[in-house]
């Protein structure tokens, strides 16, 4: 563990040096995420002049949905965003091979070597506006809520690059990503709904066979409604069921892969 | 030789069948499904009989439009850009051409518009089975027109991405900032929520701004909500849009020339 970690400071240290060699695209990339929050703090504000709730949840919840949003994008996009970009190519073209014969878990380095050091900049921006946003919500607040969700948001990050690797994996047989990419980033515009709005059969869907609305909404849950066993447990599980099909389907792929040149 | 080009890419974009349909039908699925969601439960949650102008069906189909117009407005943003020419050093080639750089590419994005004119004339006839009782009332006039509208949004797109796109001659990467331009011209542009529904403060401002005739002027159009003396005036607007960002393309696109050493050389 110690092992891993120590790599990944190294990973971090890589990515700031080389965030600070190309400047320009280091603030074009803080002034694309900061009007990326900017596009949904009024887009949440124009649905809730028009409804009194949404989802079931007030207009002061929604935007403490949107402040989770926030932080909880700012987060991936920092550990795993560019990573996960890069995957196919790194299938496709063969460079694969570099990271299997690492001593190290090819899964951890294709999944976390590129740290987004301009993201990061976005993540205290995002924990920023997360604040302010806190500061003026008029419900009950305490330190458990707090703390819970502090906790969460890394279950739902983590959640977020399970879903992910499974709609990028299926590139070892494929070979072409482009249609399931496109996919997943259109699906992924539904874990930045509040839960409530889904019901039905489509509410249990997207509770557990594709998580999208675990993912934010259930962090964010447990600041409006506060600390419940439910919550941590139904995305622990998810995670960890997730986690289990990644790793199979992980290893069913290497298996599948031959390398571009062979 | 325009012809034959937009011609050519047309015919390269529409060999990729398996992404034409994952494109074609999940992807819009999905998108419209989430739209669908969100206004079923602001309709649910409101109680209100009409948003913005459109009942709870009209919503939907304009939000539908709106995601097929933006195929045709945007076309390929990020591939076919100049960007990519300049970075990887393919600018040269174009250079060498006797036709103009930006005509070719404008050709090029064109044709690859393609496989989103036969999905908007899928979907187009699948609403309006989908959504009979909304309170739109397309005709062949308003499409046709709406058609038009289209074609000047995806040239002002062209306009104001090819500045964008141009500062690729000084700086390393401009993918974000292409992004960011995008974000802010579906906001502003009514392709995620129909501007009515933006307080009256703020819509004298988006009448000004050219980002409507990306999205909303379309689809308004094509939705039989503008009569023929609106939508002349607004496409008139549209075109001196174009005019506009077209002027300040070529002041970057000369400059940048300047700018430009091509991949490996210097």
């Amino acid at each position: 563990m110690i092992r891993y970690l120590r790599l990944w400071a190294r990973f971090v240290a890589f990515s700031f040096s080389r965030a600070l060699t190309f400047r320009l695209d280091f603030f074009f990339r803080v002034g694309m995420d900061a009007l990326w929050y900017a596009q949904y703090f009024v887009y949440f504000a124009i649905l809730n002049a028009a409804t009194p709730t949404l989802g079931g949840w007030t207009a002061g919840e929604v935007r403490l949905f949107a402040g989770s949003l926030f932080v909880y994008d700012a987060l991936q996009m920092t550990l795993i965003a560019n990573n996960m970009w890069m995957f196919p190519q790194l299938v496709n073209r063969g460079d694969l091979d570099y990271h299997l014969v690492r001593p190290v878990s090819a899964l951890f380095v294709v999944s976390l070597r590129d740290f987004a050091a301009n993201s990061f900049l976005n993540l205290l921006m995002a924990i920023g506006i997360f604040a302010w946003i806190l500061s003026g919500y008029e419900g009950p607040m305490d330190a458990p809520r707090l703390l819970l969700f502090a906790a969460l948001v890394p279950v739902g990050v983590f959640l977020h690059w399970a879903v992910q690797m499974l709609f990028l994996m299926p590139v070892f047989w494929t070979h072409s990503a482009h249609g399931l990419r496109d996919l997943h980033w259109s699906l992924d515009s539904w874990n930045a709904r509040p839960v409530g709005i889904y019901r039905g059969w489509l509410r249990r869907a997207l509770l557990t066979l594709l998580p999208l609305g675990v993912i934010v909404s259930y962090p964010a849950r447990i600041l409006i409604e506060g600390p419940s066993l439910e919550v941590p447990l139904h995305m622990l599980a998810v995670a960890a069921a997730f986690y289990g099909i990644v790793r199979l389907v992980w290893s069913r792929g290497l298996a599948a892969y031959s390398s571009a040149s062979s | 030789v325009l012809i034959a080009v937009a011609g050519a890419e047309a015919r390269a974009k529409m060999s990729y069948r398996v992404d034409f349909w994952v494109q074609a039908v999940v992807v819009f699925a999905v998108q419209m499904g989430l739209a669908w969601v969100v206004w079923d439960a602001v309709f649910d949650e409101s109680g209100a009989s009409t948003i913005a102008g459109f009942d709870r069906q009209g919503i939907v189909v304009y939000s539908a439009a709106a995601l097929l117009v933006q195929r045709l407005t945007l076309g390929v943003v990020f591939d076919a850009g100049m960007s990519t020419d300049v970075y990887e050093g393919s600018l040269s080639r174009f250079l060498l051409y006797p036709e103009p750089y930006p005509a070719m590419k404008y050709a090029q994005q064109a044709g690859a518009l393609a496989p989103q004119l036969v999905q908007i004339a899928m979907f187009g006839v699948a609403l309006a089975f989908l959504f009979p009782g909304a309170q739109v009332h397309p005709s062949a006039a308003s499409i046709a027109m709406g058609l038009a509208s289209c074609v000047v949004g995806n040239l002002l797109w062209w306009a104001i991405a090819f500045p964008v796109h141009s500062v690729a001659f000084w700086a390393d990467n401009v993918w974000s900032l292409l992004l960011a331009t995008r974000l802010v011209s579906q906001l502003l542009g009514g392709m995620l929520l129909p501007l009515d529904a933006f307080p009256a403060w703020a819509r004298p401002a988006l009448e000004v701004l050219p980002f409507r005739h990306l999205f909303a002027e379309p689809v308004q159009t094509m939705l039989g909500r503008r009569d023929v003396a609106e939508w002349s005036g607004n496409l008139a607007q549209g075109v001196l849009w174009c005019g506009a960002f077209a002027l300040v393309g070529v002041w970057t696109w000369r400059r940048g020339r300047l700018a430009y050493t091509g991949a490996g050389a210097g």
